[in-house]
C-alpha cells in the first residue's frame, strides 16, 4: 500500500527548533525520525496511543520526554496498552499528516 | 497593524520590544524562526516545543491542521526525502512543496502510448510532406503564368 505524509509547516518549524534544543544529538535525532517515518510509510507501525480522542490525533515517543502529535486519514479504536492509555489502530491509513512535536509533563 | 522599531546592534543582535515578546508568547530560551519574501519583508514566527495537553499545544496543533489545509505543507514519500526536507530546514531553506508525481505506466500501457504517439508523429508528418502529384500540378501551374506573361 503506497503511503504519505504530510509535513505542516507548524511542524517544520518547532522540528527545526528541537534540532537546534538537542545540539550535538543531531544524529540520534535523526535516526528516530528516520525510524518513525519509515514505520509509518512501510505500515510496519499501525498503532500509536491517542492524543486527542476528540481530533483522532495520535502520538509517538520521539526522543527523551519529546513526542510526535501526528493524524492518520483512517483509524479505528484498538483497546488500551498496558499503562491504559487508548490505544488508536491506523493500519489501513494512507496519509499520515505530522502536526507538532510536544514534551510530555512530569 | 502596530508598528514596533528597534536598533541592529554589534554582531547583529536586536531586541524585541516586550509587546511583540508577549504577543507571540515568548519565554526565554524559546526558538523563533525569521522567513523572508525575497522582497525585503520579514516575518518572525515562534517555533518552540509546548506540554503535552496544555492550551497552547492544542493551539499548535490547529495551527498546524490549518497549515495542511491551506497547503503549506511539504509531502513526505520516502525516508529519503524526509531527509533533504529536514536537511533543508536546518540549513534555514525555506521547505518545497512537492508536487505530486504521475503514476508510473505498467507496460502495456508504456507500449499503447508509444503506438499512439508514433501514429499521430505519422499523421503529422504525413500532412506536411507534400504529395508528388501536388508538386508537380504546382510547376505546370507556374510554366502556364509564365507563358501568359510572355503573350
Amino acid at each position: 500500500m503506497k503511503r504519505e505524509l504530510r509535513s505542516a509547516g507548524k511542524f517544520d518549524r518547532t522540528l527545526a527548533s528541537l534540532f537546534e534544543a538537542l545540539e550535538g544529538r543531531e544524529k540520534e535525532l535523526q535516526a528516530r525520525l528516520d525510524e518513525l517515518v519509515k514505520g509509518l510509510l512501510d505500515g510496519s507501525i499501525t498503532k500509536a496511543p491517542e492524543h486527542h480522542p476528540t481530533d483522532d490525533t495520535c502520538c509517538l515517543p520521539l526522543i527523551d520526554h519529546f513526542v510526535v502529535v501526528f493524524r492518520p486519514d483512517q483509524s479505528v479504536a484498538g483497546g488500551q496498552d498496558d499503562a491504559g492509555r487508548n490505544i488508536t489502530n491506523f493500519a489501513g491509513a494512507k496519509l499520515f499528516d505530522l502536526l507538532n512535536i510536544e514534551e510530555e509533563r512530569d | 497593524m502596530a508598528r514596533e522599531y528597534a536598533r541592529l546592534r554589534e554582531r547583529n543582535q536586536l531586541t524585541l520590544p516586550a509587546s511583540v515578546v508577549e504577543q507571540m508568547g515568548l519565554n526565554l530560551g524559546d526558538m523563533v524562526e525569521f522567513s523572508t519574501n525575497g522582497k525585503g519583508a520579514v516575518q518572525l514566527h515562534p517555533a518552540k516545543i509546548v506540554k503535552v495537553g496544555s492550551a497552547e499545544a492544542q493551539h499548535e496543533e490547529q495551527d498546524a491542521k490549518k497549515d495542511i489545509q491551506e497547503g503549506r505543507y511539504t509531502l513526505i514519500r520516502s525516508v529519503g526525502d524526509f531527509r533533504k526536507h529536514v536537511e533543508k530546514l536546518r540549513k534555514g531553506e525555506a521547505p518545497t512543496v512537492a508536487e505530486p508525481v504521475a503514476e508510473h505506466l505498467t507496460e502495456s500501457q508504456r507500449r499503447d502510448v508509444e503506438a499512439l504517439v508514433q501514429t499521430m508523429l505519422m499523421k503529422l508528418l504525413s500532412s506536411l510532406v507534400e504529395a508528388p502529384g501536388s508538386s508537380h500540378k504546382h510547376r505546370q501551374h507556374e510554366e502556364r503564368a509564365a507563358q501568359r506573361r510572355q503573350v
